[in-house]
């Protein structure tokens, strides 16, 4: 996010609170898949920007409506954006069972490992084409249908990775696609594919 | 078994996400509707999941079992939430700034007739492996009257074939080009 909440207009404020509850799912998702506390602790700091952009909405939705019309309108972006505050929140409760410590059932993370959109993790090796070049650079989205939710090098975790981010020799990806998606994304961790 | 159900709710749920948004931009009332049918899906789902975690907790250990709950609950209110959202079409019109709103995105819904000329027809999905080749998830293909929800990989499309597709911006312009 580059710029604060209360810089932002209503359309700007939607985008961002639906980009952060879609990567909010994906982390909650991840955190009890991994189950690491960092994951969910991040999820937990994302619900509290989430309740800030969705206080600023509200904000500027008032702000906006002159007409009944206009109020009308905006009633609904009003609506789907409460729906898209639900979504965090119980994404949040998802990130919980991670954060409260509750013992995960090995069901969850064997049902999580045969849904539509898979949620996977892998290294880079030193050999693979992916070190030194950034997300743009590299396509993984729009080439292989991977997208790449977190990134932890060393001790530290950047979630949400821009554009410019550059990858290094032995990241750990945290990535969301299709299991071709994730096979691929292997081998090109490994260094074993250079072209995709 | 429960690994099945709880795969399945998690599928259901992203997926009425998906048409929900849909719903909202196209003005479609039969997607909204289909996203509520979606949705009497799940809640027999739902059931189905807290049952079968009833008789795990009467015959093997409950440590964990919690978890389980937790995370079906979850699952089941945010495909709620796809509900709220898709029932807003039942309404008025949106603002626009919906509608722009919706194309910046980092994840974008589009939608697209499939032409006499193009490559996509008469190939099925999985040949086709949209979603390794541009990103783009088809979540319902429109054929003439029919609606055809999260359609299989053996699924064959056809010219006149509206698809609805979801992901990353540069995926919807490489999809386009293949048109």
């Amino acid at each position: 996010m580059d710029k604060r909440p209360e810089e932002m207009n209503l359309k700007e404020i939607f985008i961002e609170m639906k980009d952060i509850s879609e990567l909010m799912v994906d982390l909650a998702y991840s955190s009890v898949l991994f189950d690491s506390e960092a994951i969910a602790d991040e999820v937990c700091a994302l619900e509290e920007t989430m309740d800030e952009l969705n206080y600023q909405l509200i904000i500027r939705a008032l702000l906006a409506s002159r007409t009944r019309e206009d109020a009308e309108q905006i009633s609904e972006i009003l609506n789907v954006a409460a729906a898209i505050n639900d979504i965090s929140d119980h994404a949040q409760n998802i990130s919980e069972i991670v954060a409260r410590d509750l013992n995960i059932h090995e069901v969850i993370q064997e049902s999580l490992k045969h849904t539509d959109e898979k949620i996977f993790r892998v290294r880079l090796d030193e050999q693979s084409q992916l070190v030194g070049m950034s997300i743009r650079e590299s396509r993984l989205a729009s080439s292989i249908g991977v997208t790449v939710i977190a990134v932890r090098r060393g001790k530290r975790w950047i979630y949400n990775p821009q554009k410019r981010f550059t990858f290094a020799n032995n990241d750990t990806l945290i990535a969301r696609g299709t299991e071709e998606g994730y096979l691929i994304l292997k081998e090109i961790a490994k260094g074993r594919r250079g072209k995709w | 078994m429960l690994r099945d159900i709880i795969q399945e709710m998690k599928d259901t749920s992203e997926l009425m996400i998906d048409l929900a948004f849909a719903a909202l931009l196209f003005r479609d009332t039969e997607i909204a509707e289909d996203v509520q049918e979606l949705e009497e899906q799940m809640d027999t789902l739902n059931y189905q999941a807290k049952m079968t975690v009833l008789e795990l907790a009467q015959e093997v250990s409950r440590e964990g079992l919690l978890s389980v709950l937790e995370l079906i609950n979850a699952t089941e209110n945010i495909a709620d939430a796809a509900g709220e959202i898709a029932s807003n079409v039942f309404r008025g019109e949106i603002h626009p700034i919906f509608k722009e709103a919706m194309q910046e995105t980092e994840e974008v819904v589009t939608r697209f007739q499939i032409s006499e000329e193009s490559v996509l027809a008469d190939q099925t999905l999985g040949e086709l492996k949209l979603a390794t080749k541009t990103g783009m998830h088809v979540f319902l293909v429109k054929r003439s009257k029919k609606y055809i929800i999260n359609p299989e990989k053996n699924f064959r499309l056809q010219k006149g074939d509206i698809i609805f597709a979801e992901g990353p911006p540069e995926g919807k312009d490489q999809l386009e080009d293949l048109l």
